[in-house]
């Protein structure tokens, strides 16, 4: 966050980067400014608690849980 | 292809209880993870407003494992390969009566199986009455998920 920053609106080294990369960066980018608004607004909350559970809100239930389980399955799912 | 998180014995049992039509809730944080949280957990809390320990004993053989009622101080528990994660929850701090939250819980598809699932601000709730260190510990995350989930207006 802090380099992504530092740079200010201009970021040179996306030029560097696949369509792919881009778009991950351009679109990590919206959500920790996204993040930021939301902490400001609720004060206690930390930003990056916030920033890494908008990126669970991306997932599936199934995928939030499965990142979340700590013990992994004894028995792999066969079907 | 989605990726797949149960056990083919937990997805046996989540069926089997929905097709026995025992109610239960995915609560804890299991119930936090799917509402967001970006946390962690080992186990898969699964609260049942009332315990009938034949339908239960049915729901664990058609998953290939067991229920014991309990003993000792072995608690009422599911269990056998693939279980493991499985935890009977039989009370919840600081929450309503079960079929009060059973009437607000949120409805998710897990791998293909429909669950009912305790609200992240219900969770939270839960977790600030328990008092344990370890649920104080996961307040400021939960609280950021909730502020999360709100601004993208999904509460």
């Amino acid at each position: 966050m802090a380099s992504l920053l530092s740079v200010g609106d201009t970021l040179p080294e996306l030029e560097n980067l696949t369509d792919q990369q881009r778009d991950w960066v351009l679109h990590s980018e919206a959500l920790w400014r996204e993040a930021h608004a939301i902490a400001a607004a609720n004060p206690g909350v930390d930003p990056g608690d916030v920033y890494h559970a908008l990126r669970c809100l991306e997932l599936s239930p199934s995928q939030r849980l499965g990142r979340g389980l700590t013990r992994v399955r004894t028995r792999p799912h066969a079907g | 292809m989605f990726e797949l998180v149960l056990t083919q014995a937990e997805r046996a049992l989540l069926e089997a209880l929905n097709a026995l039509g025992v109610q239960y809730l995915i609560v804890g944080m299991g119930a936090a993870l799917l509402e967001g949280t970006p946390g962690t957990t080992q186990d898969i809390d699964l609260w049942f407003g009332r315990i009938d320990a034949d339908r239960l004993r049915e729901a664990a053989a058609r998953a290939g494992g067991l229920y014991t009622p309990g003993f000792g101080l072995q608690p009422p528990a599911l269990g056998g390969e693939g279980l493991d994660r499985v935890d009977v929850v039989l009370t919840a701090s600081g929450l309503e009566s079960f079929e009060s939250e059973f009437a607000t819980a949120r409805a998710y598809d897990l791998d293909g199986v429909p669950v009912k699932v305790l609200p992240l601000e219900r969770v939270i709730v839960s977790k600030r009455a328990a008092q344990r260190p370890k649920d104080a510990a996961q307040i400021p995350m939960l609280e950021a998920a909730l502020a999360a989930r709100k601004a993208r207006k999904e509460d």
